[in-house]
């Protein structure tokens, strides 16, 4: 498994369709090595604390294996590292492999893998698609959030597998009951049971489990 | 062998503390029968600060039933059982200096894994009939713990405690609450406090804090 690109931000102004959005979804690559603290790579900082700044997501990862598909859904060629607004593209393992709860090893960092990537509207400005939201939830190519177990220096190069636990759910598992909850409330249910969930994402789960049943 | 000696739940009430009104979940009393315990509350409990008190690592509170013989000489309230420190179980062979942080257990069909321990806060002082005992309280090292559900079930007086997994690191409840919220700056005890996987993440920022001030 390998890091190809770290990609990182600041906030700046963007304007679509004569809107001006304050935004960090325009991730650049930068070279290494880059100190990761619990919060935030350096050199990164989102526009939307609220949605984006949350320690589970400290690390937004997407594997490299989607460019491929999504430049065939946008009749492109061309997607620059950083395209889906991810620090991390990774290469190697995808949602399907990855477990929610796993630990990895970049460079001397240790990360946990916490959730999956609810896409947004920005996202799908930025992708100048006003079904990409759709495309991107119902595709279960979300990428995953990771939050930092032990802060340290990252860089390209090998990710390791520290520790897994073959009764988690994958990412693609929990993505796809997560967004059809009506149908797979005993999935959601069992997810919780998982140690190491992240508590937000535990409350962000026992949410919308409420919202179905009321 | 560990037991779940009562299970106590509470209506939210309005008391006044110093002039002002505050209101409270505090006040729990045992409850018979079968108890549904969901994510983030038992069926039936109510607490008055949803952030502070409730949600996911905060979803019941333990205490022992040993420390009621030691709190007793230092009390002088009109209700002294289950459910005056505000806990969800009144436990027995649970003491603060046996259970880790991170710990899993099972209380009749429901899994929980310990989260923290309790700091007393001013309506405690307010129960107890003297806002000293606040301190006293926190200088005991008797806090009990909270714990996050981790299966929905149900539990009854009268349940074992079954122990699920322990946590690795094994910090103990009395160690960690000693460490955050008396003496501060240990610096081996938040060393390891900070290896504990399933650590609540104020807390990780408030230990790595206490580190950054000792260094």
């Amino acid at each position: 498994m390998e890091l190809l690109s770290i990609n990182v931000s600041e906030p700046e102004e963007h304007t679509f369709d004569g809107n001006v959005i304050r935004t960090s979804i325009y991730k650049k690559p930068v070279s290494g090595p880059l100190r990761l603290d619990r919060r935030r790579l350096a050199g990164d900082r989102q526009a939307n604390m609220k949605h984006h700044g949350q320690p589970f997501q400290a690390v937004y990862a997407y594997p490299f294996e989607h460019y491929a598909y999504w430049q065939k859904v946008f009749g492109v060629t061309d997607f620059p590292f950083g395209q889906f607004g991810e620090n991390f593209t990774t290469q190697g393992f995808t949602e399907r492999d990855v477990r929610i709860g796993d630990i990895y090893r970049v460079g001397d960092a240790l990360l946990r893998v916490t959730f999956l990537r609810i896409p947004c509207g920005v996202f799908a400005l930025k992708m100048k698609s006003a079904s990409f939201v759709n495309l991107f939830r119902e595709s279960l190519r979300t990428g995953f959030y990771m939050s930092v177990l032990r802060p340290g220096q990252v860089d390209i190069g090998s990710i390791e597998l520290m520790e897994t636990n073959p009764e988690h759910m994958t990412v693609a598992d929990l993505a796809r009951a997560y967004f059809n909850p009506e149908n797979n409330r005993e999935i959601l249910e069992k997810s919780l049971s998982m140690t190491g969930l992240a508590d937000e994402v535990r409350h962000m789960i026992v949410n919308k489990m409420k919202a179905i049943s009321s | 062998m560990m037991k779940l000696l009562s299970v106590n739940v509470s209506e939210l009430k309005e008391i006044n503390i110093n002039g002002k009104n505050h209101s409270t979940g505090i006040f729990k009393r045992p409850v018979t029968g079968k108890v549904n315990v969901l994510h983030d509350a038992l069926d039936g409990d109510h607490s008055a600060e949803k952030y502070d008190y409730g949600g996911p690592t905060q979803a019941a509170y333990v205490y022992q039933y040993e420390n009621y013989d030691y709190w007793r000489e230092h009390l002088n309230a009109d209700y002294y059982g289950p459910g005056f420190f505000g806990e969800n179980f009144t436990v027995e062979n649970m003491l603060d200096n046996r259970i880790r942080i991170g710990d899993i257990f099972r209380f009749g069909t429901a899994h929980f894994q310990v989260t923290k321990h309790r700091p007393p806060c001013k309506k405690l002082g307010h129960v107890a009939g003297d806002i000293g005992f606040i301190k006293k309280f926190m200088q005991a090292g008797r806090f009990g713990f909270y714990m996050r559900v981790l299966k929905q079930g149900e539990v009854m007086a009268g349940d074992e405690i079954e122990l699920l997994q322990a946590d690795p690191i094994g910090v103990t409840v009395e160690e960690y609450g000693m460490m955050l919220d008396v003496r501060k700056g240990d610096r081996l005890t938040l060393e390891r406090a900070l290896e504990i996987k399933d650590l609540e993440e104020a807390h990780r920022k408030r230990i790595e804090a206490l580190l950054n001030k000792s260094s």
